[in-house]
């Protein structure tokens, strides 16, 4: 019998004023997997995401986190079932050190530390885990992409989520330093972490989702496994642009 | 391995010794310092600094910019006068009530202002404290524009009035430090951290489960209270209020000594006020008599040259400067933070164990 997915979208729509970014989508995210979305510019990912993650509201539709409606909830309240998201843009606390950065998100949460010993633990923990540990004590603001998308990661995971999503990490990273993301977010899902992700690097989805969601238009044209989805033809005509071309991004 | 802990303790008691020092020389100073006149400014910074501090934890901590600290002082100051002059309460007492009182208003009045952001927050303050100000005015239970008086008599600590300054110093003192410790204890804890985190960026406080308005109004509650704890210490030495105390030239003086101190740290409006107040006065001292103004001209370029070149404050220009590397290694004798930490790591293990 199908389990029960961790997040389920049922034909949410997002109109602002009168552009329709995204309409009548539906999916589901299945526990323990790495599912990503993929889709041109403008294709409607990252409102889709930020519906997903409580940041508004669809405007029409519901989401559903192990069956329990979530719609409405403010995004404050997502760490506390256990989800947590990171940003496209990356937002470090600019003025704290990665240390404080990550010790912040210890303190909250549905696990959140009880006090001051605890949380740092916690935060050295996950600084060990990440590759920040060295550069604990630098101010945030003094760090290069790679390691800010990283900390991005720490944070979301210093609360503990069971569901974490991805807004494009690895975007801006070189080929190296991409693959070093991936060896990372395969690690995290290892731990028992059920990933979501939107990525514009197709090396990155296709070697680390299991499931793919492909939008344009803000319509859903295609899901299934990479292979499925790389070999669909709308896909490749509305995505890659080309007839059976190679998959490049 | 005991080489380490060596050197932790020794700074750690460096920088206790340096501490007792600082602490010593301030509770010394009215044995030696009889001129009334320099007692006072010594009190003018004792509260100036903990009206800049309850500034700072909304300005400095929480990333919200508020005029308005002159109103909440006032109104802390209207509370306890009106509790000790009309309901002939203990003053102490009406200490404790005006601060409560002050934090309700703040809470009830700020909750629905938080869904302003930045400038407009401002302006709300601004309004709050204008808006204060002119109930007081019109209000003839308040009594009017002519102020209230609070009851002179023979010196009594239970009364908290006295003659000579003395007294009011070492209360002044006291109520710095309360402050300070309750600023720093703030900063570590949980609360510090939302509030930093909403200051950096809301959206991503949100995102880690911070509920930004919550600790706004947290926040914004704290900071009245202090407030209004610094108006019930200025009603009860100066015995006499009246509403030009809640204009806003003074909410501004508010938030002086925390920005030329360093608003990113608890310690930057002591330091601030230590600097500012003195000489903001003795410029008035010196100056006011020989052509009138020029006292607030010459105040004014000082601050246009600290704002210009050093815009994180004292203490952020001194946080990466030779100078403190030199004070931490040469004096304190800081160790290495890997040390420091390495350290902690084992006395936890030790307790745990």
């Amino acid at each position: 019998m199908e389990k029960t997915p961790i997040i389920e979208v049922q034909h949410i729509t997002k109109r602002f004023k009168g552009l329709t970014a995204v309409k009548d989508v539906s999916f589901s995210i299945r526990e323990g997997a790495i599912t990503g979305m993929i889709g041109p510019n403008g294709a409607g990912k990252s409102t889709t995401f930020n519906m997903i993650c409580g940041y508004y509201p669809p405007t029409e539709g519901k989401i559903f986190f192990r069956g329990k409606d979530i719609t409405n909830k403010k995004a404050y309240d997502y760490t506390n079932m256990k989800i947590a998201r990171t940003f496209q843009i990356m937002k470090p606390l600019k003025n704290l050190s990665v240390l404080e950065n990550v010790v912040a998100s210890c303190y909250f949460g549905h696990a959140a530390a009880k006090n001051q010993r605890e949380a740092r633990e916690r935060a050295m923990d996950i600084l060990q885990f990440t590759g920040l540990f060295e550069k604990r004590h630098v101010l945030s603001k003094d760090m290069g992409t790679p390691d800010q998308k990283r900390l991005e990661m720490a944070r979301a995971l210093a609360t503990k989520p069971e569901l974490l999503f991805l807004d494009e990490n690895m975007a801006g990273l070189n080929p190296a330093e991409t693959e070093a993301a991936i060896e990372l977010i395969r690690e995290i899902n290892k731990s028992g972490v059920t990933i979501f992700l939107i990525e514009h690097i197709m090396q990155a989805v296709v070697s680390l989702c299991e499931e793919v969601i492909v939008l344009h238009h803000g319509e859903k044209i295609a899901e299934g496994t990479p292979e499925q989805v790389m070999n669909d033809p709308l896909v490749m005509e509305v995505y890659l642009g080309t007839k059976g071309g190679a998959a490049h991004a | 391995m005991s080489e380490k802990i060596k050197t932790v303790r020794g700074y750690h008691r460096n920088v206790t010794i340096v501490l007792g020092v600082i602490l010593a020389i301030f509770l010394l100073i009215p044995t030696f310092v009889k001129n009334p006149y320099t007692l006072n400014v010594f009190i003018l910074i004792f509260y100036m600094s903990t009206l800049s501090m309850a500034w700072n934890l909304l300005g400095g901590m929480t990333g919200q910019n508020s005029l308005g600290h002159a109103a909440y002082m006032g109104l802390g100051a209207y509370a306890a006068s009106m509790l000790i002059t009309k309901a002939h309460m203990n003053p102490w007492l009406s200490a404790v009530l005006g601060v409560i009182i002050v934090g309700l208003v703040a809470g009830v009045i700020f909750y629905p202002c938080f869904i302003l952001k930045g400038p407009y927050f401002t302006l709300v303050s601004i309004a709050f404290g204008e808006a204060l100000r002119q109930f007081i005015i019109n209000s003839s239970f308040f009594g009017r524009a002519s102020g209230i008086g609070l009851p002179f008599g023979r010196d009594s600590w239970l009364n908290f009035r006295f003659g000579s300054k003395e007294p009011y110093y070492y209360v002044g003192l006291a109520m710095v430090l309360l402050v300070y410790l309750i600023m720093k204890k703030i900063e570590r804890s949980r609360m510090g951290y939302a509030l930093r985190t909403i200051r950096e960026d809301e959206d991503a406080a949100a995102a880690i489960g911070i509920n930004p308005m919550k600790y706004k109004i947290m926040a914004v509650v704290v900071s009245a209270m202090v407030a209004g704890l610094v108006g019930f210490f200025y009603a009860s030495y100066i015995r006499y209020i009246d509403p030009e105390m809640m204009v806003q030239a003074k909410s501004t003086e508010s938030v002086l000594p925390a920005v030329v101190g360093g608003a990113a740290f608890v310690e930057g409006p002591l330091v601030g006020g230590l600097i500012m107040i003195p000489l903001s006065e003795f410029l008035r001292a010196k100056f006011s008599s020989i052509l009138p103004g020029i006292n607030m001209l010459m105040y004014a370029i000082v601050l246009l040259v600290v704002i210009r070149f050093r815009p994180a404050g004292i203490l952020g220009w001194y946080d990466h400067s030779k100078f403190k590397t030199f004070i931490d290694t040469k004096i304190l004798r800081k160790p290495p933070i890997e040390v420091i930490e390495e350290v902690e790591m084992m006395k936890q293990q030790g307790k745990e164990a």
